[in-house]
């Protein structure tokens, strides 16, 4: 189970608004101390292209990402990105291009572009093995 | 990748690091090794779902080594080179 620094959903929506401003979709991950990986202390939102129905991430800016990663000790352990209306299923692009293709990698959508404080109206996804995803809230401790 | 070392003929072995999510691991390969094999025995070093096809290697300048048919040495990957493993294309929608 994700546990997540105190303020770091706000500051997630912060950016999902701001970058979004409710007309097109964006993405922020959440970074965890490699010797903590359960915690969620910080995010990074990436370079990025968007539109009103997807996002892709900047080729170069992933490789300098994961570089930086591992030189400042963190690891990626969830993605939050914004879909335009209510649905916040996955779509076969979500589950096909997430960030990290591991086990138990979570994947939160946030229904209407982020505009909502509702929290709990976000779907929380965790990655299996087979490489299918299951819905599952309580793998975040909110 | 093992090598016989005591064949002159065998290439000498060296050692770099692939990155995948900030960890870093050590991989043991041979400049003759192809991208292909390099990528499958990177791979093989996390814990990654049955989608491994999505998976590739970059280098530091951000290059995909896409040619999978090339050698390291043709990739240009030399010894204490790291590469990042990762999806080719991360996207959502």
């Amino acid at each position: 189970m994700i546990s997540v620094e105190p303020g770091l959903v706000e500051r997630t929506l912060d950016e999902l608004r701001s970058c979004g401003a409710t007309k097109q979709e964006c993405v922020v991950y959440w970074l965890a101390a490699q010797s903590s990986p359960t915690h969620a202390v910080d995010l990074v939102h990436p370079l990025h292209v968007s539109a009103a129905g997807g996002y892709e991430i900047d080729s170069g800016w992933l490789t300098s990402f994961m570089i930086s990663l591992a030189e400042d000790d963190r690891t990626a352990i969830a993605q939050v990105h914004t879909h335009p209306g209510a649905s916040t299923e996955h779509s076969a692009t979500d589950d096909r291009f997430a960030l990290i293709p591991s086990p138990g990698y979570v994947s939160v959508v946030v229904p209407w572009f982020g505009a909502d404080d509702e929290v709990a109206a976000w779907r929380v996804h965790v990655l299996q093995r087979d490489g299918s995803w299951i819905v599952d809230r309580s793998a975040i401790s909110w | 990748m093992a090598v016989d070392k005591g064949d002159p003929k065998t290439p000498k072995d060296f050692v770099i690091d692939v990155i995948y999510n900030g960890i870093s691991k050590k991989l043991t390969v041979t400049k003759t090794d192809t991208v292909a094999a390099t990528l499958a025995a990177a791979i093989d070093l996390f814990p990654i779902t049955e989608q491994r096809h999505l998976l590739a290697l970059f280098d530091e300048g951000g290059t995909e080594l896409a040619n999978e048919a090339q050698t390291l040495k043709d990739a240009g990957v030399k010894k204490k080179s790291r590469l990042v493993l990762r999806q080719s294309v991360v996207k959502g929608g």
